[in-house]
């Protein structure tokens, strides 16, 4: 007879690998109601269908791109890759973007990692950590003469990431009833943001200057070494006022959750 | 003291707390007892589940249900899951917390499933010295509920009633009786549900669970997407004659209904046991 740990051991690989031959049949009764490869295959089918459906839940526009029997294979495919080891399903995807990346087959088509990399976002934006916003009204009384030394952080939901192919579009259309647009690719790639704003998920794009001041301000960068960098993109004369039409938008988009300066 | 005085008295009827009423909820503020909120769903760090759960709970008594204790596996307990579950109880004060005579992953993987264990004094053991420990750990007694299940191990040498009722004794937890997994299982596995009530201590109930369920060819599978059925709302007046008033809640994972289909099934919940209740007072009253 098997200790608990092998029965367990058994009966997970069983779940795992149904029809890999593990020897765990003998373990279980048969009766006249049901044999044990009966009574196994209900734990073995719905473990696949569970997650399954977990991984529909957070990949709906992966889902309609590939349609129902291609994404069942893929989410099969996952599920045997990386099988959850977190207590809660909500982390079964994370990996999802990766893996269509370094997959042989998945990899042919480019266009499935970005856009799971992006649908990951949105349920990661979905449960970040709540925080206070930067107002406008907060920004106008900052000591003026503070402002080339401001520093800001990100609300705890925002997310960026660069992409190629007309994701965001595709994932527009995934849960509607028209037809999802051709996926496309761009030369160049373009940077997005993702957030949470109160309880609404947001995204949009960013131009290169915007991009780059964004990514700086979140490393640390203060508002003056921000300014600078953009004179690569803009005339001189024209930096304050771009640096701060930027600032305004970030703020205004609930993406700025603490703006500090030396005391 | 016996046990009996040691539970809480009844919360009355209740629902799982489901993310498609949490508007209605606080909208209508329906005329429930109290909700039963899946603990690892607000597990998070913040947004709308904790959102939601905050000003819920202001308005209803809450208890917490867990499904990734994973009390029976042979892995050690998970130390980060009982770190969030207790800061969840922090957070919002359940009445109680609850999860399953189960295990759900060995090897540090979960197959988010309720598996059963075998009913041997080896798992015995093992069960009651991790209920403890998890008892000491959260600083309140739990809620073990009995699940469902689709298969017997050939090593089990008691009834999965004895078991309970040996864990419960044994670890000193407290029980979750769900209705319908009973009844599932009995079906499952040809016992009588009778005999499975009989053998339940009855001063450590503190919770039952009714739901639906479906069938798939000769077994039954607990699916929480149905209304109750008959035959379990005659097992359910069963086990309120044998364990009293006590705390119920209706479980509805799929095809989940609006709110006023849910509060009829509970009416009819409340009004078996007034019945059960009225008779047995009868009964009483005549004895005296
Ligand atoms: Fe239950």
């Amino acid at each position: 007879m098997h200790k608990l740990p092998t029965l367990q051991q058994l009966f997970q690989n069983h779940v795992l690998r149904p029809h890999s031959g593990h020897v765990i049949e003998g373990a279980v009764v048969s009766d006249a109601k049901a044999t044990a490869q009966t009574r196994l295959d209900i734990y073995a089918n719905a473990y696949r269908m569970r997650l399954g459906e977990a991984l529909e839940q957070d990949f709906t526009a992966l889902h309609t791109l590939l349609g129902d029997e291609q994404f069942e294979a893929l989410c099969l495919s996952y599920i045997d890759t990386h099988p959850s080891r977190h207590y809660s399903l909500r982390h079964l995807g994370r990996h999802m973007s990766t893996f269509l990346r370094e997959h042989d087959f998945y990899a042919r088509q480019p266009v499935l990692a970005e856009l799971a990399a992006f649908e990951w976002m949105m349920v990661e934006a979905f449960d970040a950590a709540d925080s206070d916003v930067v107002t406008l009204h907060d920004l106008a009384r900052l000591p003026a003469e503070q402002w080339g030394q401001l520093r800001f952080s990100a609300h705890p939901s925002v997310q960026r990431l660069e992409l190629f192919w007309n994701v965001p579009a595709l994932w527009n259309t995934a849960d509607q009833q028209h037809d999802m647009p051709q996926p496309q690719r761009d030369a160049n790639a373009l940077t997005w943001l993702v957030w949470r704003r109160e309880l609404k998920t947001w995204y949009r794009s960013l131009g290169a200057e915007e991009a780059w001041a964004w990514h700086a301000a979140c490393a640390g960068h203060d508002f003056g070494e921000i300014c600078s960098g953009l004179c690569r993109w803009v005339d001189e004369e024209r930096v304050p006022a771009t640096a701060a039409g930027m600032l305004q938008r970030w703020i205004n988009d609930g993406l700025v959750s603490a703006i500090r300066y030396p005391a | 003291m016996s046990a009996t005085s040691r539970l809480r008295p009844s919360l009355g009827y209740g629902l799982g707390l489901r993310t498609a009423h949490y508007q209605a909820l606080l909208d209508e503020r329906p005329k429930l007892d109290w909700l039963e909120v899946l603990s690892e769903n607000y597990m998070v760090e913040g947004g709308k589940p904790l959102y939601f759960l905050d000003r819920i709970r202001a308005h209803y008594p809450l208890v917490m249900h867990g499904v990734s204790l994973s009390i029976g596996s042979s892995d050690p307990l998970n130390q980060d899951y009982l770190r969030q579950l207790k800061q969840l109880a922090a957070r919002i004060e359940p009445r109680w917390i609850s999860d399953h005579l189960c295990w759900t992953g060995v090897q540090h993987k979960n197959m988010h499933d309720l598996f059963p264990l075998p009913y041997t004094e080896e798992a015995l053991r093992h069960v009651v010295a991790r209920i403890r420990a998890v008892q000491d750990f959260l600083g309140q007694r739990i809620l073990i509920e009995n699940v469902s299940s689709y298969l017997t191990y050939t090593a089990s040498d008691m009834s999965e009633w004895e078991f309970l009722r040996a864990v419960s004794e044994q670890a000193d937890c407290l029980l979750l009786v769900d209705i319908n997994n009973i009844y599932v299982s009995a079906c499952n596995h040809n016992f009588d549900p009778l005999t499975y009530l009989d053998a339940l201590p009855a001063g450590r109930v503190q919770q039952l669970h009714l739901a639906g369920h479906s069938m798939n060819g000769a077994m039954i599978i607990d699916t929480h997407d149905a209304p109750v059925i008959d035959p379990v709302w005659e097992l359910y007046a069963e086990a309120l004659r044998r364990f009293g008033q006590v705390s119920t809640l209706i479980e509805r994972d799929d095809n989940i209904p609006e709110l006023p289909e849910l509060m009829d099934e509970l009416a009819h919940a409340r009004a078996i046991a007034e019945s059960v209740h009225a008779a047995s007072s009868a009964a009483t009253r005549r004895l005296a």
